[in-house]
C-alpha cells in the first residue's frame, strides 16, 4: 500500500483519494497520544494542536492559490503536519508560536519546494527547528510536570544530560506519560500503539522505527549501561520521531537497504547529540540531517532491477 | 552598448546578488541590519570603482600571465585603504562590519569584474561598470538586510517599526535566516522578471 | 628568452607591489593619528566610564607601564588597565579591559570591567561584541551583565554564578570567561 506514494521516479502519480486515507490513518494513530497530552497537560494542548492545524491548512490553501496549483488541502497532509508540529511544543507555549511554526513548515519547507512529495525535509520538524532558533524560550522551557502540575524545566533527558537537576521519573511513568516534556514526548506507550496501528495498516514499514530504536538502545546500553536504556528510549521524543517523523515518505529512502542505513545513521546521530552535543534531545536534528542525505541514499542503495540479464548492473 | 547601458546592466539586468550570485559571503554574513547592509554595499562599491579604474588603466601594462596576482594586489590595496579610512572616520560601522571589511579582498564580485570587464574595457565604461555593479550590490544587500532586520528584530535602521506586541522571528538575524531570506528574494526577482519577458 | 620573460613578469609584479606599498604607507600615515584618537575616544566614552565605574570623572592610564607589559606578555587576552579617578582626583580602584578566553559566536567579546578598591565589580561595559544581533548581543544588556555587579574578584567567578541567557549559551559563556580572566588578572597582579 505504501508503494502508491513512494513511486521511485517522477512523474509522481498523486491520487488525492489514497493520500487522504493514508493521512487519516496517521491522524487516527496520533489521537490517543493527543488525548493523553490533554489529560496530562491540560486544555492548552488542545489549543496548540488546533491553532497549528488551522494555520497549516490555511497556509497550504493560500500558497496553492497564489501559485495557481490545484488545491489539495482535503488530502489531510497539512493536518498531519500541524498535529506533529504541535506535538513538538511544550504545553505552555502560546498559540501563535504553533501557528507561525506551522505556517513556516507548510509555506517554506513544503509548498515552495513543490508541495506534497517534494519537501526536502520533514515539514513539521523543520518547523520545530525554525521555532527553536526563533523562539527558544517557548520551546526549551515551560514543561509542565503532570505529577505536581507545576512548571518544571527539567525533562528526563535534560536530567541525564546534567544540564538540569531533578529526580528521574520511574520507567512506568515514562511509559504512561506522567513526565514533563513536549506534547508528543510524554506517553511512550500510546505513541507505540499508534505506530503499531500504522504498521498493521501498512501505512508505514517497520524497518525504520525498529532499526532506529534498536540502534539507540544498543548505543545507550554501551554508553550508559542497562539501567539507563529505558530512559533513552522513553524519556524523550524518540518514539514520536521513530514512528511518525523518520518514516515520512518523501524524505526517507525508498529501498529497504537505504531505510536500514538511514535508520542506523539517525540512531547514531541522535545518541551523539544526546551524549556529546549541546542539546539534551537530538531526535529532531538527526532526522532532519538524514532527510537531507536521503537523495544520496536513494542513489547508492539502488533497487535491484528484475528481469534484466546480469542483475542491476548498468 | 553605450555607457548608460553599462550602468543599467550592472544595476538591474546582471545584478550581482540577484542574477550573478556573486559576493554571497558578505551578502549573507553582514545583512543583519540595514545600517550594516548599506555600509558594506558602499564599501564594496568604493573598492570596485577604484580597482576597476586602476585595472582598466593598467590593462595594457599587466601581462596576461600574472594578471590574477596583479589584480589581487590592486584590490587588496584598495580594501586596505577603505579599511583604514573607515577605521578613522566611520568607527561605528567599522566595528559593526569587523572582519568582513578585509574580506572584501576575496569578494568574487570584484575580481570577477576586473577579469571580465575592466581588463578589457576603457576607463569610462569601467568606472560606470563599477558604479553600476557596486550600487546594484548595495541595493540588493540593503533590501535583504532591511527584510532581515525588520522580521528578525522589528526595526529598520535601528528605528522600532513594529510595536511592542511584535515577537521578533530571531532566525532571520541568524545565519539560516540569511539563506531563507535571500532564497525567497531571488525567487521573487525571478518571478517578477520572468513575467515581464512573457 | 624564457628566463627573460620570468624576470619581466616578476619585475612588473614587483613594481605594482611597490606602488601599492607606497600608497598604503601614505594612507596609514594619514589615518594613524585619527585612528588612535578614535580608539581612545571610544575607550573613554563618558557613558562607558559611568557604566564601568559609577561616579568616576575620567580614567587615567595605569602608571606602572612595566606591569602592563608583564601582564600583556603573560596573559594573551588582557587588553588594558586604567585607573578611574573621581572629580577631585582620588583613585577609585581599577578598570580592566580584557577579551574573553572562550570564543563566542562571532569571536572574542571585549569587556571593560570596573573594580573597587575592595575588589568588587562596580560595573561592566561591553566594548567589542560580534555576537548575533538580538540574541547573543543580549549579554550586553543590563539584565545579564548586571548579574556580575558586586561580585568579589578575590574568588572564582564561573558560569554557575549567573543565569545564562537561554538560546545564547555560547555568548553567555564567552562573556563569563572574560570576567573570570579579569579575576585572574586581578588576583595575580593587582591584589598582592
Amino acid at each position: 500500500m505504501e508503494n502508491r506514494l513512494i513511486a521511485s521516479s517522477s512523474p509522481h502519480v498523486r491520487d488525492a483519494e489514497s493520500t487522504q486515507s493514508l493521512m487519516l490513518d496517521v491522524i487516527i494513530a496520533l489521537l490517543p497520544a493527543l488525548v493523553a497530552s490533554i489529560f496530562y497537560f491540560g486544555f492548552n494542548s488542545m489549543i496548540l494542536v488546533i491553532s497549528a492545524v488551522i494555520s497549516a491548512v490555511v497556509t497550504e490553501y493560500v500558497c496553492q492559490k497564489i501559485m495557481k496549483r490545484p488545491i489539495t488541502v482535503t488530502d489531510l497532509s497539512a493536518v498531519v503536519t500541524g498535529i506533529l508540529l504541535a506535538f513538538n511544543l511544550p504545553s505552555t507555549a502560546p498559540w501563535w508560536v504553533a501557528a507561525i511554526g506551522s505556517a513556516f513548515a507548510i509555506a517554506i519547507v513544503k509548498q515552495i519546494f513543490g508541495g506534497i512529495g517534494f519537501n526536502f525535509m520533514n515539514p513539521a520538524l523543520a518547523g520545530r527547528a525554525f521555532l527553536v532558533a526563533s523562539y527558544s524560550p517557548y520551546l526549551t522551557s515551560g514543561f509542565i510536570d503532570p505529577a505536581t502540575d507545576a512548571v518544571a524545566s527539567a525533562t528526563p533527558l535534560a536530567i541525564i544530560k546534567g544540564s538540569s537537576s531533578g529526580q528521574l521519573p520511574s520507567v512506568l511513568d515514562m511509559l504512561l506519560g506522567g513526565i514533563p516534556g513536549v506534547l508528543g514526548e510524554t506517553s511512550a506507550i500510546l505513541i507505540i500503539l499508534g505506530g503499531i496501528y500504522l504498521i498493521y495498516r501498512g501505512t508505514i514499514k517497520w524497518i525504520i522505527p525498529v532499526v532506529y530504536i534498536g540502534t539507540v538502545a544498543v548505543i545507550a546500553l554501551i554508553t550508559d549501561g542497562a539501567g539507563m536504556v529505558a530512559y533513552h528510549l522513553f524519556g524523550g521524543g524518540l518514539m514520536l520521531g521513530a514512528f511518525f517523523m523518520a518514516t515520512d515518505y518523501a524524505t526517507s529512502p525508498i529501498t529497504d537497504k537505504g531505510k536500514v542505513i538511514y535508520a542506523i545513521c539517525v540512531g547514531v546521530l541522535t545518541m551523539l547529540i544526546r551524549k556529546i552535543g549541546g542539546y539534551p534531545e537530538g531526535v529532531s536534528y538527526s532526522i532532519l540531517l538524514m532527510n537531507i542525505i536521503t537523495p544520496m541514499l536513494n542513489k547508492y542503495a539502488v533497487p535491484k532491477v528484475f528481469g534484466v540479464a546480469g542483475g542491476a548492473k548498468k | 552598448m553605450n555607457n548608460f547601458d553599462v550602468f543599467k546592466n550592472g544595476f538591474l539586468k546582471e545584478n550581482p546578488i540577484f542574477v550573478q550570485l556573486l559576493g554571497m559571503c558578505s551578502a549573507l554574513a553582514i545583512t543583519t541590519s540595514a545600517f550594516n547592509g548599506i555600509g558594506m554595499g558602499l564599501a564594496v562599491t568604493a573598492v570596485l570603482v577604484g580597482s576597476n579604474v586602476v585595472i582598466s588603466l593598467l590593462r595594457k601594462v599587466i601581462p596576461d600571465e600574472v594578471r590574477i596576482p596583479a589584480f589581487i594586489i590592486i584590490i587588496a590595496t584598495f580594501v586596505t585603504i577603505i579599511d583604514l579610512l573607515m577605521h578613522a572616520y566611520i568607527f561605528d560601522l567599522y566595528k559593526a562590519l569587523g572582519v568582513f571589511i578585509p574580506l572584501i579582498v576575496v569578494n568574487c564580485l570584484i575580481l570577477g569584474r576586473a577579469e571580465s570587464f575592466a581588463s578589457k574595457n576603457g576607463l569610462m565604461p569601467s568606472v560606470l561598470d563599477g558604479v553600476g555593479m557596486g550600487l546594484g550590490f548595495t541595493f540588493a544587500i540593503t533590501v535583504l538586510s532591511i527584510i532581515r532586520e525588520l522580521i528578525g528584530n522589528g526595526t529598520i535602521f535601528g528605528f522600532q517599526i513594529l510595536g511592542e506586541w511584535y515577537q521578533p522571528v530571531l532566525i532571520f538575524v541568524q545565519p539560516p535566516g540569511a539563506f531563507i531570506a535571500l532564497g525567497l528574494l531571488i525567487g521573487l526577482v525571478n518571478f517578477l522578471t520572468r513575467k515581464k519577458k512573457a | 628568452m624564457k628566463n627573460n620573460n620570468i624576470v619581466r613578469l616578476g619585475g612588473i609584479l614587483c613594481l605594482i607591489s611597490a606602488i601599492a606599498a607606497g600608497v598604503l604607507a601614505f594612507t596609514n600615515d594619514f589615518t594613524k593619528d585619527k585612528i588612535a584618537e578614535v580608539e581612545l575616544k571610544a575607550s573613554l566614552d563618558p557613558a562607558v566610564l559611568e557604566m564601568v565605574m559609577p561616579g568616576s570623572d575620567t580614567f587615567l592610564p595605569y602608571e606602572d607601564t612595566a606591569l602592563i607589559d608583564t601582564i600583556k606578555a603573560e596573559n594573551g587576552k588582557f587588553v588594558d588597565l586604567m585607573v578611574p579617578v573621581d572629580g577631585s582626583g582620588n583613585q577609585m580602584g581599577y578598570a580592566i579591559k580584557t577579551l574573553s578566553t572562550v570564543a563566542g559566536f562571532g569571536g572574542d567579546i571585549e569587556l571593560f570591567i570596573g573594580v573597587s578598591p575592595e575588589g568588587k565589580i562596580t560595573g561592566i561595559a561591553v566594548t567589542q561584541i560580534l555576537e548575533t544581533a538580538g540574541l547573543g548581543t543580549k549579554v550586553a544588556e543590563p539584565a545579564f551583565k548586571d548579574q556580575f555587579t558586586g561580585k568579589d574578584l578575590n574568588a572564582e567567578i564561573t558560569e554557575s554564578d549567573v543565569n545564562m541567557i537561554s538560546g545564547a549559551t555560547i555568548s553567555s559563556k564567552s562573556f563569563t570567561s572574560a570576567v573570570s580572566n579579569a579575576v585572574n588578572i586581578y588576583s595575580q597582579y593587582l591584589n598582592k
